[in-house]
């Protein structure tokens, strides 16, 4: 979308500088809007998914009250949400309290900023979109923080130093195991890693398929992912049973709704970034390499980006739903001695790869043995 | 580091085996159990302790139930009346008292005069809402006087 | 507090807390996520259920009995019944027995649904919660068959039962036997042997034999310290010597006997063999009364009785004295989870707020009779 205003601004050439900078302006915010919206949209969809999924798995219906197949339970959640009482503790620090909100929700929002729809939809195309995912989503962790220490309620701190611990100790095995994959297409940028996987019928060029280290490096990314999303089994800063609703014990209405849809934000971006990163991203497989209207490929790869990533959501709520929770030590020993040592072998390993065949993946070294 | 990739693995292994659990749930949805209530209403088994109701008119007044209750939910007020009968002026079965041991229907020594019924949506805005009203109410021929034998009501 | 006690930080949990069962006080003290000590306050539930004793009669006092501990109402029944036959003297009819064996095994196994389900919950893992309730309403099904209620039974009365056994129960039963072994795999395949379950509960809160006698733990939770005691076969009481049944007993197989996951097997161990009693008994049903010929107005001779029986939770003892009227003198009441209860302060020294949640969820103690 932002390269809508290159186009845009060159067709006013003639008009003035304050005119282009009007234009840039309404398109940005256009665009953030559009952004907002379909990200509301999608996190609505998610908290009624992971209810309906919880439904199905633990032999229940889940909602089915409000509209049809309770489709928009989540607008009544949401309504609710917004008539609730906004209570602030008296004890609170009131500054951390409210602000501790707005940046986790501005956080998580801002990651869906570089994500590549499909080949030509992306709100901008960042030349470090991925090394700007990775930071922004750590600004959460502080925010956290601040909202647990603004609380001023011991469950709140406790969940708020478990947040602190897990989400940086967690950023180094994604760091490496991203590192592991980004070295091959050799760029930090989203468009460029997806348009490096195309070929192989669309899926055996997948960064996933290259090597047998990026193929462990989705694993452990995966993993870690969820961790940093705090979703059980690594759920322990909101640990319900042990500390009661962890760092969003004393937010209620908005607020409270605000970390809530972080979460299922955060959800979302690190399932895109799996995707982009290891899937193909929006890669048709199969049928991409025919020839089609361009207005077809592009609802088709938005199509196969989306089914990609709520595949990967719908895991994280299998795994959800089945598996207990750590304890905050073994979250950290598994950190520590198991992905972060596995993350930076795949790291060493697909550094080898790429230096000895030159980035050629097992699909190619195949197809190449075949055709000899 | 043997025993490092042996934990691994049978973590590994032990996570699938019940991921595979939950997701033979997840995908097959003919094994829900739960009834959609309000469009779905389970019928009771016979013996389903619901509601109170007391056949009021072949009651004899015996105070029986209101004796044996142990939270004192029936209070059983009676009159002699014309015939020299015992009449239940007040019946009244406080349902939010009750805890549906079935004691009382046990003692009352008419058969089909106190028993369950299998009602169980009985809910209401007032705790006098809860109360059920059975009595006969005063005899409206009789006199009363002095010689009335008057049962004090069984608290 | 004490100048000493400033770097630790007192924390109330409870008696609003999700996983202390109930309204159950524990005034922790903590280091960061260590504990340096517990101490349980109890109160919040109490009834005065000995006192209620003294002003009610002997038949009365059956429905108080539900109240103690609700998850095997049954149990508890059987318990006072037995105490006030023996102050009665009067012989029980042998069909009267067999009935009250089925009732109480298959509210023990109810009741350790539910102990599985909530440490299960406590673990963070809420699936196998809502298998387990699955399962008891399967039995619940059955007790309302019998009785007319579903928590609060009121069945096993002085003298006998209440009513005889409806037409189609044996063949329900029998139905409930056959596919519930197969839900036990699944449990197992669920919960008992992941990975993360077993670290979460293995060598924690270790209880040495000792210490469980010092204590006077009883029920699953000794057995799970190695020592084969129960009721059952100890003192055996109705029809028990005739059954062929095995108790279980800790053998530390994740890791020392007489830890949290040991004391959590032995609920699952349980429950296949009260399973097997069902079955036997069923085929034990001869025709005959349900009940004993007993007097409409109860007056045990003067005199006092003490008689125990083996509970989900250990030993539950009602010692009755009566001084010839309609009215018990005193009664006092053995509740296996208050013993089981004091253990806590112990186990919990050192361990992390994680651990303690896991410590009272595998002691699986009830609130109501705590407080009585």
């Amino acid at each position: 979308m932002i390269g809508l205003i290159g186009h845009v601004t060159s067709s006013l050439a003639h008009a003035g500088p304050l005119v282009r900078l009007l234009v840039t302006v309404v398109i940005m915010l256009v665009s953030a809007m559009v952004v907002l919206a379909v990200a509301l949209l999608y996190e609505g969809a998610a908290t009624y998914a992971e209810r309906k999924v919880a439904g199905d798995i633990q032999a229940r219906i889940g909602p089915n009250r409000v509209g049809p197949y309770g489709l928009l339970q989540f607008v009544a959640d949401g309504v609710k949400l917004l008539i609730k009482e906004d209570i602030i503790p008296f004890y609170a620090d009131r500054w951390l309290f409210i602000g501790a909100p707005y940046i986790v929700f501005t956080a998580s929002f801002a990651a869906f900023v570089p994500l590549s729809y499909s080949e030509h939809v992306s709100v901008a195309d960042l030349n470090v979109g991925v090394l700007y995912v990775v930071a922004i989503s750590s600004v959460v962790s502080m925010a956290i923080l601040m909202g647990a220490w603004g609380s001023n309620n011991k469950w709140s701190l406790f969940g708020g130093m478990r947040a602190v611990a897990q989400i940086i100790s967690y950023e180094i095995p994604i760091v490496l195991s991203l590192l592991a994959a980004v070295i091959l297409p050799a760029s930090l940028d989203m468009k460029d890693i997806i348009v490096y996987q195309s070929g192989g019928l669309g899926i055996f060029r997948w960064l996933v398929f290259n090597n047998p280290f990026t193929f462990l490096s989705f694993f452990v990314y995966f993993i870690a992912a969820i961790a940093e999303v705090n979703r059980t089994p690594f759920d322990i800063p909101e640990a319900e049973s042990e500390i009661v609703a962890g760092y969003h014990t004393e937010y209620t209405g908005m607020r409270f709704a605000f970390f809530f849809m972080a979460e299922y934000g955060d959800m979302f971006v690190v399932s895109a970034i799996a995707t982009t990163l290891f899937l193909g991203g929006w890669q048709v497989p199969i049928i991409g390499g025919l020839s089609m209207p361009v207005w077809l490929r592009e609802v088709l790869e938005v199509a196969v980006f989306f089914a990609k990533v709520f595949l990967l959501i719908y895991v994280m709520m299998w795994i959800r739903w089945t598996l207990p929770r750590l304890r905050v030590d073994q979250l950290m020993d598994l950190c520590w001695k198991y992905l972060t040592p596995i993350a930076f072998f795949n790291l060493v390993g697909a550094s080898v790869w790429v230096l000895l065949l030159h980035g050629r993946g097992v699909y190619d070294l195949v197809a190449g043995l075949l055709i000899h | 580091m043997a025993g490092y990739f042996k934990r691994m693995f049978s973590s590994i292994k032990s996570i699938m085996a019940g991921m595979r659990v939950t997701i033979g749930y997840g995908v097959n949805p003919k094994t829900e159990v739960t009834q959609q209530y309000p469009e779905v209403r389970r019928e009771p088994f016979d013996r389903f302790r619901g509601k109170l109701f007391v056949d009021i008119n072949i009651c004899t007044g015996c105070t029986a139930c209101a004796r044996i209750c142990p939270v004192d939910a029936i209070v059983l007020k009676t009159v002699r009346d014309e015939n020299k009968k015992l009449r239940p002026v007040v019946f009244d079965i406080d349902n939010a008292k009750c805890i549906y041991c079935g004691l009382c229907v046990e003692a009352c020594p008419v058969d089909n005069c106190l028993y369950f019924e299998k009602k169980y949506e009985f809910s209401s805005y007032s705790r006098e809402g809860l109360v059920s009203h059975f009595g006969l109410g005063e005899p409206k021929s009789a006199e009363k006087g002095p010689e009335d034998d008057r049962k004090e009501a069984v608290k | 507090m004490a100048v000493a006690d400033e770097k630790f930080m007192q924390v109330s949990m409870g008696p609003q807390h999700p996983s202390t069962h109930g309204v159950l006080r524990l005034l922790v003290r903590t280091d960061g996520e260590v504990l340096s000590s517990v101490k349980p306050y109890i109160g919040y539930l109490h009834r005065g259920l000995e006192k209620i004793a003294e002003r009610v009669t002997y038949p009365q006092f059956t429905p108080f009995t539900d109240r103690l501990d609700y998850l095997a109402s049954m149990n508890c029944n059987l318990a006072y019944a037995m105490t006030v036959e023996r102050l009665l003297g009067i012989e029980i009819p042998r069909r009267a027995q067999v009935i009250r064996v089925i009732m109480a095994e298959l509210n023990r196994i109810s009741s350790h649904l539910i102990a599985f389900g909530s440490l299960s919950s406590d673990m963070g893992a809420f699936t196998p919660f809502l298998f387990g309730i699955r399962e008891r309403e399967a039995i619940n099904d059955l007790f309302e068959m019998v009785c007319g209620a579903r928590l609060t039974f009121n069945y096993i009365r002085i003298g006998g039962v209440s009513q005889d056994l409806p037409e189609g129960f044996t063949d329900r039963t029998k139905e409930f036997l056959d596919y519930f072994p197969a839900k036990i795999r699944e449990y197992n395949d669920l919960l008992s042997y992941n990975s993360i379950f077993i670290k979460r509960l293995a060598d924690i809160a270790v209880i040495r034999p000792e210490d469980a006698f010092d204590y006077g733990i009883t029920g699953p939770n000794l057995r799970a310290s190695g020592i084969r005691w129960d009721l059952r076969r100890a003192e055996p009481y109705l029809v028990y010597n005739e059954l062929d049944f095995d108790v279980p007993v800790g053998r530390g197989e994740m890791g020392t006997t007489g830890d949290a996951w040991d004391r959590y097997m032995m609920r699952i161990y349980e429950m296949e063999q009260s399973a097997k009693i069902v079955g036997q008994c069923l085929g034990m049903l001869a025709p005959g009364d349900h009940t004993a010929k007993v007097p409409r107005v109860l007056k045990p001779p003067v005199g006092e009785a003490y008689v125990r029986a083996e509970n989900p939770r250990g030993e539950l003892g009602f010692y009755l004295i009566s001084d010839g009227s309609t009215k018990p003198y005193r009664l006092k009441i053995r509740t296996p989870s208050f013993a089981n209860l004091s253990i806590v302060p112990k186990l919990g020294k050192g361990v992390m707020i994680a651990d303690l949640i896991a410590i009272i969820g595998s002691l699986d103690i009830i609130l109501p009779e705590i407080d009585r």
